[in-house]
């Protein structure tokens, strides 16, 4: 079972990986808000730069980020083609090629909408990427997110690798014996479906009987120490300041 | 020697109706190593699931005198510890030293506590160099010394091993079996391969159907051709067969 992690960055060793997992949930999430409610593009460009050089410092592949830009734009697209489509409902202006030619206010908006889209989903890969998501889950666990929610997710976690891998397996022994794929073949598609289903089911139980052997009892282990480190004030330092200076650089 | 696992009357049939054990009354020594073994189907992981209560049928089971029962659950499994056929079903956290670390933290131990015991198993099985990688990167064999890791790291006073050697090259094998010999406690193995099963265990009882049919020493079982066949389990056509084409 060779899979891509959602975390699979998370076990380098820089700067932003050494930061405590309630830090950097805490830090991301301020961030978030901030570029949620920022309209000054110079704030953004700002914001843009900071984001940058933490994904330099995080020494995860660029193109990593990248791909999961390129994931998030169709969405960003579709988002942006509505808000057009109603503004131009809104103010009645006829849909014609020419309207599509003109400039409108409305394009600021949809170029903020996508920045901050393509900015939101940079700081959350950078949070994931630098952080495993068992500690991840643990600084959740520690902003109080209810128990149930944090093992559920967990399980989750572990047994979507059971059913990718499950899938894998049958596909491959469906082509070894099928030269080519056929959209006719929907009954076998049916039964291949439903055969992934019971398999990755089967090792889910056994999975969790092997747990369960080693005393597990509804609740993931905490591994995670307590006790915040040097790197994790000076890391709420660095944001409080830049946020300070922003502020009082552009007085907003 | 004094029993550390007695089975008194066992039955046990899963939710679809099928009976995977019937009257099974078993009595394993301390220290030894216990080998049951029988044709696929014959209810022997279904049986070593028993040993710590993740599987409840009708009878009783003692581990040193105390019966399993959901009140005790707990400390029947730091007690009793089994290592699945599949490691991939075993394995399942981002790292072998996390994977080892589990059951510890299960039992609550603290984290400097489990640091220490992680890295002393991890070392004495020569795992050490396993310890950051993920369980998806090791080969078979690899992941079969990882899971026999992630139960031994919990000291417990039985190990039940479910077909420690099978999808095995020839050197894991013996890899595994010296494990296996120079651990000081109590070994259940469960095998459907007599053969390493004659090589290892001290005694040995035949599953079939669900029913014990046989408890011996290795000497007085590879003697009986009677039962070894009616099981399944007579390898003497399987060496016919190896000499005919050697």
């Amino acid at each position: 079972m060779k899979h891509d992690f959602i975390d699979k960055y998370s076990n380098l060793n820089s700067v932003l990986h050494k930061i405590d997992p309630r830090v950097k949930l805490l830090l991301s999430f301020s961030f978030l808000i901030l570029i949620a409610s920022t309209y000054n593009i110079k704030l953004f460009s700002l914001y843009l730069g900071i984001v940058l050089i933490l994904l330099v410092m995080s020494r995860v592949p660029i193109h990593f980020y990248l791909k999961k830009l390129v994931m998030v734009t169709p969405l960003a697209l579709i988002i942006s083609f509505f808000i057009y489509l109603s503004y131009l409902i809104e103010h009645r202006i006829d849909i014609t090629f020419e309207a599509f030619s003109r400039y409108y206010p409305v394009y600021n908006t949809l170029v903020l909408l996508v920045s901050k889209i393509y900015l939101s989903i940079l700081v959350i890969t950078l949070l994931i990427s630098c952080t495993r998501f068992d500690a991840l889950l643990w600084g959740l666990r520690k902003y109080k997110l209810p128990l149930i929610v944090t093992t559920l997710s967990k399980l989750v976690y572990t047994y979507i690798f059971v059913f990718i891998d499950e899938l894998h397996r049958t596909l491959r022994a469906y082509k070894s014996r099928t030269p080519e794929l056929r959209i006719s073949r929907v009954k076998v598609y049916g039964n291949i479906a439903a055969g992934i289903f019971l398999r990755s089911l089967d090792r889910s139980d056994s999975i969790y009987k092997a747990m369960v052997s080693r005393g597990f009892t509804g609740e993931f282990p905490e591994g995670n120490s307590n006790r915040l480190k040097f790197i994790d004030f000076m890391a709420v330092l660095s944001f409080l300041l830049i946020v300070a200076a922003a502020r009082l650089l552009w007085k907003i | 020697m004094e029993n550390i696992i007695t089975i008194k009357n066992l039955n046990f049939s899963y939710p679809d109706g099928h009976r995977a054990l019937t009257d099974i009354n078993l009595e394993i020594k301390r220290g030894e190593i216990f080998g049951i073994i029988g044709p696929t189907g014959a209810g022997k992981s279904t049986l070593l699931q028993h040993l710590n209560g993740i599987l409840k049928g009708n009878g009783e089971i003692f581990i040193n005198g105390v019966k399993i029962e959901k009140k005790n659950e707990k400390t029947i499994r730091e007690k009793v510890g089994i290592v699945f056929q599949n490691p991939d079903d075993q394995l399942f956290c981002p790292t072998v030293y996390e994977d080892t670390a589990f059951g510890l933290f299960n039992l609550g131990f603290r984290a400097k506590e489990i640091d220490k015991k992680v890295n002393d198993i991890l070392e004495k099985m020569n795992l050490t160099y396993l310890k950051d990688l993920s369980s998806h990167h090791l080969s078979f064999g690899e992941k079969k010394r990882v899971a026999l890791a992630t139960t031994l790291v919990m000291n417990p006073e039985v190990i039940a091993l479910d077909e420690p050697f099978a999808n095995l090259d020839y050197k894991s094998v013996l890899n595994i079996i010296e494990m296996v010999k120079n651990l000081s406690l109590t070994r259940v193995i469960i095998s459907q391969d007599i053969l390493l099963a004659l090589s290892i265990c001290d005694r040995i009882a035949i599953l079939d159907d669900g029913k014990i049919i046989k408890v011996s020493i290795p000497e007085e079982i590879v003697s009986d051709h009677d039962i070894l066949s009616r099981s399944g389990l007579d390898f003497g056509p399987y060496l016919e067969v190896i000499k005919k084409f050697l």
